[in-house]
Parts: structure tokens; C-alpha cells; sequence
């Protein structure tokens, strides 16, 4: 040791440090670099073994999903959700789902020092959140048979499966497929089937799904997009091992101190497990091939109480999904409140009596703070124009060039006004703005994210009208003067064409 | 030795009175290394310990460390009505119903406010450069052979003194949160509950995992007072470090080098209080502190072994 140079004694921390970098590097080399070698398989019998993957039952598992938005959305200053275990956050966000059935699922989002759970045992679903201290008992209808909708009710919601499920739905004469090279997703070796859409009117560069070698479930959706090889949403396990999860996940009993409470689910209502279901609801169904698929599937839970998908996401969701449960609707500023109770009294039907009118609106008012959604009672008095049939978005268009969009809507034209003039009544007084207000639930969601959207967009106008538009890498949404919204993974110039097709 | 000895020492401690006392035996080291090397590791380990913990200034910061959980204690009781979800320090919100919660929301508070990591800068940016400055190191390095054993015995001392500082924290807030609040039966972040012999066990744990942190910051701290003579430069120096990664940290645009940060896993213990418990983020942060412990050693060891100490 004594004889040790000067120089040798110096190596040392220099050794050390090389060695940290080497570790570090070749770690991160190995696991971009590594291809599983795999028998090889036309994308033709991929797809088929991904048919039959997706119809044989998952059997239990314990698996973490994570999800990337890297949409290009400015950051948008959501009002903070109540009851969401964080606020709206950049980053990858994941979730840890242990299942068993469809009937015995717990997903837990974690993030620093806080955790929202979502627990269902058989009727009862429990949501626990860390941040409140709150359990709330949701008693779901009871129903003989569950997972009717969704694939063989073998699909864990909120994983992969449901968002290649969609994707797979718009291969045809519009997309490019083809089998890229191998790789490893949670440490399983996956094959990977790439799409590209024909159209270049579609935003959507290339969807990659990477397909488990062995039980042919989707590991890993991500999508690029156009002329871009930076992946602008993903979806994937990080983890997954197959095996029954303990039964203390399932059940809870809320801690003492706790604040509880309970709902009972009706049965008309479209039960949260439902929504669960991968594809039954929300956006996934409505965007095949659309970064959607993903959004909506991973809304589930996480839309229940609002939390898991990131502020974009939850735009998004938000704005399209048809129905969703109360209490995760964003409050509203008060004043655009006010103002657009102000137009829904105006807007009643004249032959009501006052106390049905000052119910109706009282009914409005909770709606719009996110309370409860409107009884069909409420929207039968409102008359026929005003039902959800009318006010739930609806795509037009096909394929990679979908677009969803919501119907004309006073209440969004009348916040689109008020976030730019200051004013809901300033500038021309449209023909639309009196008439019946279309009520849909997303509306509150929608008209809490707008100022935020409208700063964020340019004002755009053309033969169609006029409005303002929202460019993101993988999403445009266009807002008209007329209180529509529309939105989809496409060139502007295809939402332009919608409005006018649309209008006429 | 008690603050008022060491008070009274203090003024000495310019010819070296303090410093110097406890290192008489040292001469005689190599011979007794000969006759029973493992006696003469404990000799010298216990003599650089009554050091540490007899050095006025760190009885002092222990002191002012080990107030810290009261006066948290006392701030939470009188303002807990108006703590509402979600704001505050991570675990505030479930204070009010069980103080255990107290020593998670101080070692939280110390660890980002710079308590803890300032202690660990002053015992470890000290160490050698103190020496230096007071000049007993030319002393201490009179037997080359003698100065690993130098570096390994000083830095056992100062993670000796981070535990010790970790754990008074966490045992002065159990003491103030037994006090103050209700306690009992612990809730977990996923909303199960343990009992509270468990839950104090894990915050025991995270109280570890802190001092394990610290002692990571040490050994840059302890790489830092070997570079220079002047222990208040090296003190800085830490500091410095710990601010600037703690900044780095919060910038979403330098994601990528997040985890290689020495100060990114400080909080990662919270999977300590999950269920089932979720050690990934505990482990990762201890290989983090240990490489970064043997790096920073390294080039402590490769300084003071190879300087031409003259002071």
C-alpha cells in the first residue's frame, strides 16, 4: 500500500467512477438492444394469435401499467380534481393492478407519498384515497353474469389488451402492417406488429404493439407520430407475473378516522365496472386506431376518481366520454357557472310551473357542480331536443381519419365567449344560443378545461365558420363559434371538412 | 463531556487542547496494531467518536435537531384544525389522527429544508479539513500506513453521528407525537392498517434509510474536507451539492439524469408504507447511496493517502 504512485492512488476514483458509467450504460444499452429470438411470424398470424390471446380468459395476474403522454399539449392549468391522489402531472404515470377475476380487481395508482386505490369485491367496490383519508363504498347492481361487454370478460381493464383491441379494429385497405424486430416488455420476449396508417391525413405516424411471445397478449401499444420518431403516447406493463394475488387485496374495511362514504349504483346506470370494462365505454370504443383506445381504456378506475390519467388525458377523456360517474367532474369557475345557469333559465320551455322551474334549475346547478348527473326525468322536461342522444359525441368519419365531435352546444359557445371576451353575451347573438341546451354530462368537464384549451389555440376560420384550434404532435381539437367540439389524430383540414359536412 | 465542559475548552481549542487531547495515545497505534490490530480499530474508532459527539458545536446541532420534532410537534397541534387534504408536508393530512405520523412528517421536512444534510456537511466537511486547520492533522499522518485506517475510522465515526441524529429525530417525534396526538393503530398510504408496534417499526425504518442518505452525503462531504484546509469551504461545498441536485431534481426537462442524482431517492421510502409493502424504491435509493458513498470514499482515500500534508 505504501508504495502505491501517486498516480495508481488517483486511479482508484477514477477506476470506481468508470465503472458506475460502464454499469450504468451497458444496463441501458442492453435493454434497448435486446432481441429475443423467436420463431418467425407473418403479421398475418400474429393477428391471429392475438385473436385468440385476447379470447382466452388472462387468468389472474399482479402487473404494473404505465402510461406516457408526450402529446405536446401545453401545459394546461387544470382546476385540481377533487379527491385525486395528485394534481396534474407531467411525467409517466403507472398503475398496479392485482386481479383475479372480473369480479376481484384492485388498481392503485401510487404516487409520492400518497395512493388511490380502487378495490372491487364482488358487489362492493371500494375507492380509498390517501390524500382525503376517504373510503367511498360504491354497491354495484347486482348482476347475474358480468363481462358481457367486454372480450370473454378475460380483458384486465385499463391493460394493453383493450387498446390493441381497438387499434386491430382498423386494420384494412387504410393500413400498412408489418412485423418489426423482437423485443422484451416487462422482461417477457414480445414480438412487435407495426401499423401505418395509408392516409397522410392521419396524424398517426406508426402504432407499434409489442405481442407476448408465449400467451399472445399485447404488452406494449405506442404511438408515434407523423415524420417523428419520438413516441408520443405509450401504454404498457412494466411488470406482469401470472398468479392468483393475495384475497387482502380485494377486501378493506376503511380505516378508523377515515371519512366514508357510501353509493349505492343503480342498476339503470351504467355500473363503474362497466365503464371498467376495456372498450365498453368512453373513448376507446369511439376512436379506433385514435390514441384513444389507450385514454379511454386507462380511464377506468382513475376516471371513477380522477386521478390516473394525466391532465391531457383527462382533456380528452373528458371532453368525448359520453357518460361518467359524479364526483370527478372538475368544479367550474363560478362565475361561467352562473352564467350559464342564467342561460338554462332562459331557456325553459315558458308553460312551466314555477316550483318545476326552480327544481329543474336547482337540478342544473348540481349537474354543472359535478354532483350528479342529470336524472332522465330531469332531461325528459327539457324536452326532446335536449336528450343525451342529441348531446353524446358522436365520430364521423372512419378509421385512421375518425374524428369525435360533439353536437352545436350554447353552454360551450356562451364559455368559449366568456373565456375570450370576458362577456357570454358579447359579439353576435347566435341562433343557437337560445335554443335548448344540450346537457350532456361532459359539458361541466368541457367548459372547466376551455379557457385553458382557448389559450393554448389559434383562432382559425375558413368557409366552414370560425373557431380556434388546438395543434398538438398527435391531436387537433377545434372549437367553433357555435359551442362544437371536435377532435381526432388528424390534419385540421379533415376537422375543416367535417364542420362543413356537418352543417350541411 | 457536557456542553458546559466543552464551553470552557473551547477557547483552548486554539492551541489545539481539544482537538489534540484525545489523539495522545496515537504514537503508540502501530504497536498495538501488531499485538491485536482488531482492540486497536476499537481504540481508535471509540476515541474518534468521543470526538464527534464530545465537540461542543456537534452536541449543539444534535440539540437543535432533536428540538426541531418539538417544535413541529407544537406548530401541528395549534394549526391541525386548519390543515385540510392534501396541503402541507406528505402525511400531515393523517397527523391529527395518529401522532406515529409526526416523525414522517419532520424527517420529510429536515431532510428537504436542509437540517439533516446541514448536519451531515458540518461533522463530515470537518473532519479532515478541521484537523487541517487546527493542525494536528501533520500528526495523525506521521504513519502512512495509518491513514486508510485514518479515513475509515473518521468516516465510521460521522455515520455513526448521522444514525444517531436520524434516530433522535425519529424518537423525539414519536415522544412529542405520543404527547401531542392520538396514537394508535397506523394507517397505510393503502388505506390498511397495521398495528403500532409495526407502524413505529417502519418509521424506525425510514429513520434508518434517512441516516443512510446522510451518511452517502457524508462521504462527499468527507471527499470535500480532504481537498482543502478549510473545513467552512468543504461544509459549503456539500451544501452546495445538495441544493443544486435537490433543483436539478424538480426540472422536468433533466428527467433523464433524475435518478442519478445523490439526492433523488431521500423520500423514496414511502413504499415502506404501502401494502403489500413496496421495497423497489428503498433499494434502489440504498445501491444510490452506496455508490455514491464508494466513489466519494475513493477519492477521499485517494487524496489523503497521496498528499503532502505540511500543516
Amino acid at each position: 500500500m505504501r508504495k502505491l504512485s501517486v498516480r495508481t492512488r488517483w486511479a482508484v476514483p477514477v477506476g470506481v467512477v468508470a465503472v458506475t458509467g460502464i454499469v450504468i450504460a451497458a444496463a441501458a444499452v442492453a435493454s434497448a438492444a435486446a432481441v429475443p429470438s423467436l420463431p418467425s411470424r407473418t403479421p398475418r398470424q400474429l393477428l391471429t394469435e392475438i385473436a385468440q390471446g385476447m379470447a382466452t380468459p388472462l387468468g389472474p395476474l399482479t402487473a404494473t401499467v404505465q402510461q406516457t403522454a408526450n402529446l405536446g399539449f401545453p401545459a394546461l392549468a387544470l382546476p385540481a380534481q377533487e379527491g385525486g391522489a395528485s394534481g396534474p402531472s407531467a411525467g409517466p404515470q403507472s398503475v398496479t393492478i392485482w386481479y383475479r377475476d372480473p369480479r376481484h380487481v384492485r388498481v392503485a395508482e401510487q404516487v409520492l407519498a400518497g395512493e388511490t386505490d380502487l378495490r372491487r369485491d364482488g358487489r362492493t367496490l371500494w375507492v380509498w384515497n390517501s390524500k382525503t383519508q376517504t373510503a367511498t363504498r360504491y354497491m354495484l347492481p347486482a348482476r347475474k353474469s358480468h363481462g358481457g361487454s367486454g372480450p370473454a370478460g378475460g380483458s384486465v381493464p385499463g391493460t394493453p389488451s383493450a387498446a390493441a383491441a381497438q387499434l386491430l379494429t382498423a386494420i384494412g385497405p387504410t393500413t400498412v402492417v408489418s412485423v418489426q424486430r423482437n423485443v422484451y416488455v416487462a422482461r417477457r420476449a414480445a414480438y412487435q406488429l407495426s401499423l401505418v396508417p395509408r392516409s397522410s391525413k392521419s396524424l398517426v405516424g406508426s402504432v407499434v404493439i409489442a405481442i407476448d411471445a408465449r400467451r399472445h397478449i399485447p404488452l406494449r401499444v405506442e404511438v408515434y407520430p407523423r415524420g417523428s420518431s419520438t413516441v408520443a403516447y405509450s401504454i404498457g406493463f412494466t411488470a406482469l407475473s401470472f398468479g392468483p394475488p393475495a384475497a387482502s387485496n380485494f377486501n378493506f374495511t376503511p380505516p378508523s378516522g377515515a371519512t366514508v362514504k357510501k353509493v349505492t349504483v343503480p342498476g339503470n346506470l351504467t355500473s363503474i365496472l362497466g365503464q371498467a370494462v376495456p372498450g365498453a365505454a368512453g373513448l376507446g370504443s369511439l376512436v379506433p386506431g385514435a390514441p384513444g383506445a389507450g385514454l379511454g381504456s386507462l380511464s377506468f378506475g382513475p376516471g371513477a376518481h380522477g386521478s390516473v390519467t394525466p391532465a391531457t388525458a383527462r382533456l380528452i377523456t373528458g371532453m368525448l366520454a359520453p357518460a361518467k360517474l359524479p364526483k370527478f367532474l372538475p368544479a367550474l369557475p363560478p362565475q361561467v357557472r352562473r352564467q350559464i345557469e342564467a342561460q338554462f333559465a332562459k331557456s325553459l320551455p315558458a308553460g312551466l310551473s314555477k316550483a318545476r322551474r326552480a327544481a329543474l334549475i336547482k337540478a342544473f346547478a348540481r349537474h354543472l357542480l359535478g354532483r350528479r348527473p342529470l336524472s332522465r326525468g330531469v332531461i325528459a322536461q327539457l324536452g326532446t331536443n335536449a336528450g343525451p342522444a342529441t348531446a353524446a359525441p358522436r365520430v364521423i368519419g372512419a378509421g385512421w381519419l375518425s374524428v369525435v365531435a360533439t353536437p352545436p352546444s350554447p353552454q360551450v359557445a356562451a364559455a368559449v365567449r366568456l373565456a375570450l371576451h370576458g362577456s357570454p353575451g358579447a359579439g353576435q347573438s347566435s341562433p343557437a344560443y337560445n335554443s335548448a341546451p344540450a346537457v350532456s354530462p361532459p359539458a361541466g368537464q368541457v367548459l372547466a378545461a376551455l379557457p385553458a384549451l382557448l389559450r393554448a389555440a389559434t383562432p382559425v376560420h375558413g368557409t366552414w365558420g370560425r373557431g380556434w384550434l388546438l395543434q398538438t404532435a398527435l391531436v387537433n381539437v377545434l372549437v367553433t363559434t357555435k359551442g362544437q367540439i371536435l377532435a381526432g389524430a388528424v390534419t385540421p383540414s379533415v376537422l375543416y371538412a367535417d364542420v362543413a359536412a356537418d352543417a350541411g | 463531556m457536557s456542553i458546559e465542559q466543552g464551553d470552557r475548552a473551547l477557547p483552548q481549542a486554539a492551541g489545539g487542547a481539544v482537538a489534540v487531547r484525545p489523539r495522545l495515545d496515537w504514537p503508540d497505534e502501530p504497536r498495538l496494531a501488531q499485538r491485536n490490530p482488531v482492540s486497536a480499530w476499537l481504540r481508535f474508532f471509540a476515541s474518534e467518536i468521543r470526538l464527534v459527539f464530545g465537540r461542543p458545536r456537534n452536541l449543539a446541532l444534535l440539540g437543535v435537531l432533536g428540538f426541531v420534532p418539538v417544535f413541529f410537534g407544537v406548530v401541528f397541534r395549534l394549526t391541525i384544525s386548519s390543515v385540510d387534504g392534501g396541503g402541507g408536508p406528505p402525511f400531515l393530512n393523517q397527523l391529527a389522527g395518529n401522532g406515529v405520523f409526526l416523525a414522517l412528517v419532520v424527517l420529510t421536512v429536515m431532510l428537504t429544508v436542509l437540517l439533516l444534510p446541514l448536519s451531515a456537511a458540518v461533522v463530515s466537511g470537518d473532519a479532515i479539513a478541521g484537523e487541517a486547520a487546527l493542525g494536528t492533522l501533520r500528526g495523525l499522518l506521521t504513519v502512512p500506513a495509518g491513514r486508510t485506517r485514518l479515513l475509515a475510522v473518521k468516516y465510521a465515526a460521522i455515520v455513526v453521528f448521522s444514525l444517531a441524529a436520524c434516530l433522535l429525530v425519529a424518537a423525539m417525534s414519536l415522544v412529542m407525537g405520543l404527547i401531542l396526538f392520538h396514537v394508535g393503530q397506523v394507517t397505510l398510504l393503502s388505506g390498511t392498517t397495521v398495528s403500532l408496534g409495526a407502524g413505529v417499526l417502519r418509521v424506525l425504518a425510514v429513520a434508518v434509510f434517512a441516516a443512510a442518505a446522510m451518511a452517502s452525503l457524508s462521504a462527499i462531504g468527507l471527499a470535500a474536507s480532504t481537498l482543502t484546509q478549510h473545513p467552512v469551504g468543504a461544509i459549503a461545498g456539500v451544501l452546495i451539492v445538495t441544493v443544486a441536485s435537490e433543483i436539478c431534481d424538480q426540472v422536468p426537462q433533466l428527467s433523464a439524469i433524475h435518478a442519478y442524482l445523490p439526492t433523488h431517492y431521500w423520500l423514496s421510502w414511502d413504499g415502506l408504507f404501502r401494502s403489500p409493502t413496496d421495497w423497489s424504491g428503498v433499494e434502489h435509493g440504498l445501491v444510490s447511496f452506496a455508490v455514491y458513498a464508494v466513489i466519494f470514499g475513493s477519492i477521499a482515500w485517494a487524496k489523503l493517502t497521496s498528499a503532502d500534508v505540511s500543516s
